[in-house]
């Protein structure tokens, strides 16, 4: 009995061992594929974002040369990242869900956007600096030292002598290459677009979900959709009850004031299917535990939207019948841009071999 | 055997059961065993399909506290051991993540009611994290090798307010609220090794230069955190 357990246990580490046994494949090459004229991004200079497309995907912008800007942002899901919190360099988790990048130039009334989920900065220039220099995120001490690195790399001196015509890799024109091509990820294609502008019709679900969306329970109050920015009025935050103690205070850590707490930048929609999971933390795994949220789930707090509050002040609980929940969902779906997502002049412009 | 074991276990459980309800006989101090319990809560009751941030690193909690006075000692122990590899087809990144959280303190619990019990007090906290990773790269211009190695170690003190529910005699559950204040020192190390591919104008062939190369860099930060109270404990009472 006791040999037979013994020989027992012996398999079963022998298999535990084999499980455990590293079998990565060798590393292929990667090589950088690029067109030789530029692509088309409707700028006057579009070497420019060619740059920034390169620097976009390229590992080489973190300080162990392990994740990139796309890392967080995938093509695929609208540039947000499909977890609740992304990695850093060192597989540390972010304290935030990575926001989609989309529509980033568009400003309102000449006002440029808030930027991050805080608000912690409002120009692009700078906006993409910080996550290199961020101590989870990339983990770069300084923006010099990055210059300094990828002034070795032999492609990054062809691609700052066509947008720039100086081999000189500078810091000032890594931040103009990664905002130059940031602002060029326009999302004006979803079928909501060709319903408003070329007449497309939608489908009676999507009719319904488009009155509740923004007749009977005014998400449009906050979610302008028909702005591709999301919104009319830029900068925009909101605290939407998701407790009544936040850990995060969101914008107050940028602004100071106690009146900010919990609030955080109100997202804009366009891809929204895309850009699971939800809220600032990731918190809702899907569109359905949105609406439950709105449904019942509205939390009181001193700063809590007014346009989440009864007319007695109460938290404005919704009460969403599931029909009705559908058919919003189906109408955020004509907010996906399926021509973005896709687009040979945003994607990874490195192969491997 | 097997019939053994189970008679021991079951016979240690009524003299545990046995020795903490005899006042007269035993000790003067009671025990607490509390564990963080929010993903079996969460499990059980179905909350909601949601997943706040938690900050609170202790995931095991000991007090003993006079029964006379109610004031005792509380410890409270979290690690964490996290070991990944990933990447993709042309980078492999492995990572080795140790978190040490250690508090020791004075704490004096009360009951309010029957049903309730709050207690108050102040702790000493120690932390060490130490993250290693290493990164191997494979491209047409460069292969790399860089190891990136961050420590943290923390020293602090500050109070703590905690609120239990009392489920039985024996078994609570509650949540603590934490004004702990924290002073850290950040080290970060770079270790690289980088292969690059040189052209050499003379031959006009290309050839291998590696360059290996140590940074390191520090820090101190000084903070003071309010913990809110988003976690709870599942404490037993013997």
């Amino acid at each position: 009995m006791k040999t037979r357990t013994l020989l027992l246990s012996l398999l079963m580490l022998a298999l535990f061992c084999n499980a455990c046994k590293n079998d990565d494949p060798e590393l292929q090459t990667a090589y950088l594929e690029l067109p030789g004229q530029p692509l088309d991004y409707g700028q006057f200079n579009d070497h420019i974002p060619t740059l920034g497309r390169v620097l976009f995907y390229d590992p080489q912008l973190s300080v162990n040369n392990s994740v990139s800007c796309a890392t967080c942002h995938k093509q695929v899901l609208a540039f947000s990242d499909n977890t609740a919190l992304s990695k850093g360099f060192e597989n540390r988790l972010t304290t935030r869900n990575s926001m989609p990048i989309q529509n980033l130039a568009v400003s309102s009334f000449g006002i440029p956007a808030s930027l991050f989920w805080d608000g912690r900065e409002n120009n692009l220039r700078q906006m993409v600096m910080r996550p290199i220099v961020n101590h989870i995120e990339m983990g770069i001490s300084d923006p010099e030292v990055l210059a300094r690195k990828l002034s070795v790399v032999p492609y990054y001196r062809d691609l700052f002598k066509n947008a720039y015509g100086t081999e000189e890799v500078t810091s000032a024109g890594i931040a103009e290459g990664l905002s130059s091509f940031l602002a060029s990820i326009t999302s004006t294609n979803t079928k909501f677009d060709r319903h408003n502008f070329q007449g497309e019709k939608l489908t009676a679900l999507e009719e319904k979900g488009k009155a509740l969306f923004i007749g009977t329970y005014d998400c449009n109050a906050c979610h302008q959709v028909q702005n591709p920015s999301g919104y009319i009025f830029a900068g925009t935050f909101s605290n939407i009850g998701l407790e009544d103690n936040y850990a995060d205070n969101g914008l107050e850590n940028t602004t100071g004031h106690r009146s900010d707490a919990g609030k955080f930048k109100i997202p804009s929609l366009r891809n929204v299917m895309l850009t699971a999971p939800y809220m600032h933390d990731g918190r809702f795994s899907t569109l359905e535990a949105v609406m439950d949220h709105y449904s019942e789930g509205i939390e009181d707090h001193p700063n809590l939207d007014p346009r989440l509050r009864s007319a007695t002040g109460e938290p404005l609980n919704m009460h969403i019948p599931e029909d009705d929940k559908t058919a919003i969902i189906a109408f955020l779906n004509t907010l996906t841009d399926t021509h973005m997502i896709t687009d040979p002049k945003f994607s990874n412009p490195f192969k491997a071999r | 055997m097997s019939k053994r074991f189970v008679a021991a276990i079951v016979a240690s459980c009524f003299c545990v059961l046995a020795y903490g309800q005899d006042d007269s006989i035993g000790p003067k101090s009671d025990h607490y065993i509390g564990i963080q319990a929010n993903q079996l809560i969460k499990q059980i009751l179905n909350f909601s399909n949601s997943n706040p941030a938690i900050d609170n690193p202790y995931l095991l909690t000991y007090a003993v506290t006079s029964r006379r006075t109610g004031s005792g000692l509380s410890i409270g122990l979290g690690y964490n051991f996290n070991e990944t590899s990933d990447g993709d087809a042309i980078s492999r990144r492995e990572t080795e993540i140790n978190d040490f959280s250690l508090r020791v303190g004075y704490e004096k619990k009360s009951s309010l009611g029957k049903r309730w019990m709050v207690g108050f007090g102040a702790d000493i906290i120690i932390d060490k994290d130490k993250n290693v990773t290493v990164n191997i790269n494979d491209s047409e211009f460069n292969k790399s090798n860089i190891e990136t190695i961050s420590t943290a170690k923390g020293f602090g003190l500050g109070p703590r307010l905690s609120l239990n529910f009392k489920i039985t005699d024996r078994i609570m559950l509650g949540t603590e609220a934490t004004y702990y204040f924290r002073r850290v020192k950040n080290s970060f190390a770079v270790n690289s090794t980088i292969t690059t591919m040189e052209f050499d104008p003379n031959t006009g062939n290309t050839f291998p230069v590696t360059r290996t190369d140590h940074t390191e860099t520090s820090d101190k930060t000084k903070r003071l955190q309010f913990s809110v109270p988003a976690v709870l404990f599942l404490t037993v009472k013997f």
